[in-house]
């Protein structure tokens, strides 16, 4: 079996099959360019990704591994925002991998899955991410990015002010 | 001084301080360090470099990501979510705050309407509903509006009220007193946080005579250092002006001249007298990249007012130019720019001329741009072609549009008869050709009638074509050849094969170009009987694994 080394920014390196890494739009093309340019067609690619720590780097493999026997999804995307277009359905299997994370993990997740261009997981995490804003108020907002309100003086004061004429215009 | 042992000793606390770096400071110390550290791409690098930094940021990472992770995630906001991110922390506010502010949308010119692309419609409708939100923010239409702006701005201490940096001033009176009340309060808004807009867009009513609209223009720019966008219309009808009051007006431009914006990169104008818009585009021809001149041609009244020696400002960055043309003169005024004076990359032209525009001066006069032009949108008035009786257009056998560089051609002229599309012979750059005609009854290949049968989709033909004969053998292509009406074959196939252009000489006469799509008017009745003609529309790809040909892609019924 056809071995790939990618490496994360933090050094450590998962030796994974080229078929299962090739499911990333980035990593398919780092093997091809790798295989252009090597005279050896035995010899294994070693990618690094700069940008991407290797606890991230874990997560979005397994979730590759997971989903390796899935159709490809459509090459059509959002030219927006990199997001697939097609609904992709959500399975038990999914939740119970973003269940437990921490939603700064799942932003983490969110860029390394569109630096990666795994559309799959992009677009699972993006919902999450987006379930925890859409209709909450602010308070509820903080608690579940567990964040601080950092505002200073009457800066928070100030947002509201301009958010009101938005809110009544 | 430090014996050997000592030295060991410190050497070895070096080492585990280099493989710890917590151990040198309490955690405290590094949130202190890292909180002068203002550069957010800084502190991800530092959350990125070690387990040990990451342990200290391990809170801070909805905070840090949230700016590269908001883009993604907009579109399922609506606007009371957004309004929430902005007063949940400080960086999510500015986070929102920077792409409500630099959207595209508020750098795009007006783009006709493009029949082919119906293929992302809930896209383009998120986008239009977005710019509608960002332009309707802060929208004002009278008076009364305004100073309720500003009434609620008393207590505001803070610097930018405009959460999109966008102001919209519609004076639409008819009522002379409450126009000029409008515009007074216009003027206080501008003088109290005009440096904070960025985007700007008036509509100016006929009430004021071309001295008056001058003044409260130049009043309200010199408050807007700061603009990157400007969006100008005014209703005076300039066609009765008198000599004296272009004179007039010329000579107040003199003495009192438009403000320079420095950051200004779009500029959509529409009946402006031309000395004002000579002046705006003068003062900022070295920063604007975008132009969009709509009714009437910005130079038409200095020609009518004797003054055509006037050469048109060099815009040294211009990179986009959408115009309407109204006349002939409308097309000499673009004919007089040269590219290294206009250094334009894409031009979308309206033809709305009652005098006929011949396909030959707007190819030639379009040829001037060749050096740098990409991107070339013709539309072609329906009414006014039906008014000219002319319903055919490019069967010249030696019309020929001289773009070395163009990579996308789209020509909207519905209701218009394409004959041949030999023209296209020199675009060896092609790579993406949108045609939106009528069904030209011309050709074989269709049947006698010329009407296209709408195919029920499938792949057009898969391997090696054959050649027909005449075929020159180079993009270059000889002026020579038959005309294409009335059923005759230019050197491109394109009458009669509309419905399989799959079938066309074009692939391997244009070498790059990758996509075709057409758009037939039948001039069968509608199905939905909505009173428009039934279109159709057929999409070609060429296939990437084999040289000379193409699959059919979609197919659709309108």
């Amino acid at each position: 079996m056809a071995l790939v080394r990618v490496i994360s920014s933090d050094g450590a390196a998962f030796l994974v099959s080229q078929r299962l890494a090739k499911r990333s739009g980035k990593l398919k093309t780092e093997i091809e360019t790798f295989r252009k340019s090597s005279d050896n067609s035995e010899a294994q690619p070693e990618i690094r990704i700069v940008t991407i720590r290797a606890e991230i780097l874990r997560l979005v493999l397994q979730w590759l591994q997971q989903h390796q026997n899935d159709p490809v999804l459509p090459a059509n995307q959002n030219e927006q925002d990199g997001r697939g277009d097609a609904e992709m359905g959500q399975s038990q299997w999914d939740r119970d991998f973003l269940a437990p994370m921490d939603l700064g993990i799942v932003m983490e997740l969110i860029l390394a899955a569109n630096h990666l261009e795994v559309k799959g997981l992009l677009d699972i995490t993006c919902k999450l991410v987006e379930s925890k804003i859409t209709g909450r108020t602010v308070d509820e907002i903080r608690t579940a990015f567990k964040l601080k309100s950092d505002f200073k003086g009457n800066e928070e004061e100030q947002t509201r002010l301009e958010n009101r004429w938005c809110v009544e215009n | 001084m430090a014996t050997k042992d000592e030295d060991h000793e410190v050497e070895h606390e070096d080492k585990s301080i280099e493989k710890y770096p917590l151990h040198r400071f309490p955690v405290e110390v590094w949130d202190l360090i890292f909180s002068h550290l203002n550069n957010r791409q800084d502190l991800i690098t530092c959350h990125n470099t070690s387990r040990a930094w990451e342990s200290i940021f391990k809170d801070k990472r909805a905070v840090l990501f949230f700016p590269e992770v908001f883009p993604f995630i907009v579109r399922a906001l609506d606007r009371s979510d957004i309004l929430a991110c902005r007063r949940t922390h400080p960086v999510w506010k500015q986070a929102v705050d920077i792409y409500l502010q630099n959207r595209p949308s508020h750098f795009k010119l007006d783009t006709f309407y493009d029949p082919c692309n119906d293929e992302g419609e809930d896209k383009d409708e998120y986008l239009r509903r977005e710019s509608f939100w960002l332009k309707y923010m802060y929208w004002f239409e009278s008076s009364q509006e305004i100073q309720h702006f500003l009434l609620r701005m008393t207590d505001y201490a803070g610097k930018n009220p405009f959460i999109s940096r966008s102001l919209t001033c519609l004076d639409n009176k008819m009522d002379p007193a409450e126009s000029s009340d409008m515009w007074r309060s216009a003027k206080a808004l501008v003088a109290s946080f005009g440096t904070e807009i960025w985007h700007c867009d008036f509509v100016f009513s006929c009430n004021h005579n071309p001295i008056h609209f001058y003044k409260i223009l130049r009043h309200c720019l010199n408050f807007m250092p700061n603009l990157r966008t400007f969006e100008v219309c005014y209703y005076g009808d300039h066609h009765l002006f008198n000599y004296l009051e272009i004179i007039s007006l010329e000579e107040l431009v003199r003495l009192e001249p438009l403000p320079r914006l420095k950051s200004l990169v779009k500029l959509k104008v529409a009946s402006l007298p031309s000395p004002v818009l000579i002046e705006a585009l003068s003062r900022n021809s070295l920063n604007i990249e975008k132009l969009q001149l709509n009714k009437p041609c910005p130079f038409r009244n200095t020609y009518e007012f004797g003054q055509p020696n006037r050469d048109p400002p060099r815009l040294t960055k211009l990179e986009e130019l959408c115009m309407a043309l109204y006349s002939r003169e409308d097309l000499q005024m673009l004919g007089m720019t040269t590219s290294s004076c206009w250094p334009l990359t894409t031009l979308s032209l309206e033809d709305l001329s009652d005098d006929r525009i011949s396909l030959h001066s707007l190819f030639y006069t379009v040829g001037r741009f060749g050096e740098t032009l990409k991107t070339f949108i013709y539309k072609v008035s329906t009414s006014n072609f039906k008014k000219r009786g002319a319903t055919i257009i490019g069967n010249d056998p030696n019309l020929r549009l001289h773009l070395p560089h163009l990579e996308i051609l789209k020509i909207y002229a519905e209701h218009v008869r394409l004959g041949s599309i030999d023209f296209t012979l020199p675009l060896v750059k092609l790579k993406e050709l949108v045609l939106v005609v009528e069904d030209g009854g011309v050709g074989g290949g269709v049947g006698c009638s010329g009407r296209i049968s709408p195919w029920k989709g499938g792949k057009g033909r898969k391997a090696g074509k054959v050649f027909g004969g005449g075929f020159p053998g180079g993009s270059g292509g000889a002026a020579g050849g038959c005309g294409a009406s009335g059923g005759s074959e230019g050197i491109i196939r394109f009458s009669g094969y509309l419905n399989k252009m799959y079938d066309s000489n074009i692939w391997e006469i244009l070498h790059n170009l990758h996509t075709i799509c057409i758009k037939v008017n039948t001039g069968l009745r509608p199905r939905n009987n909505n009173g428009h003609n039934e279109l159709v529309k057929y999409s070609y790809v060429r296939d990437m694994y084999k040289d000379y040909c193409c699959g059919l892609k979609q197919l659709r019924i309108y």
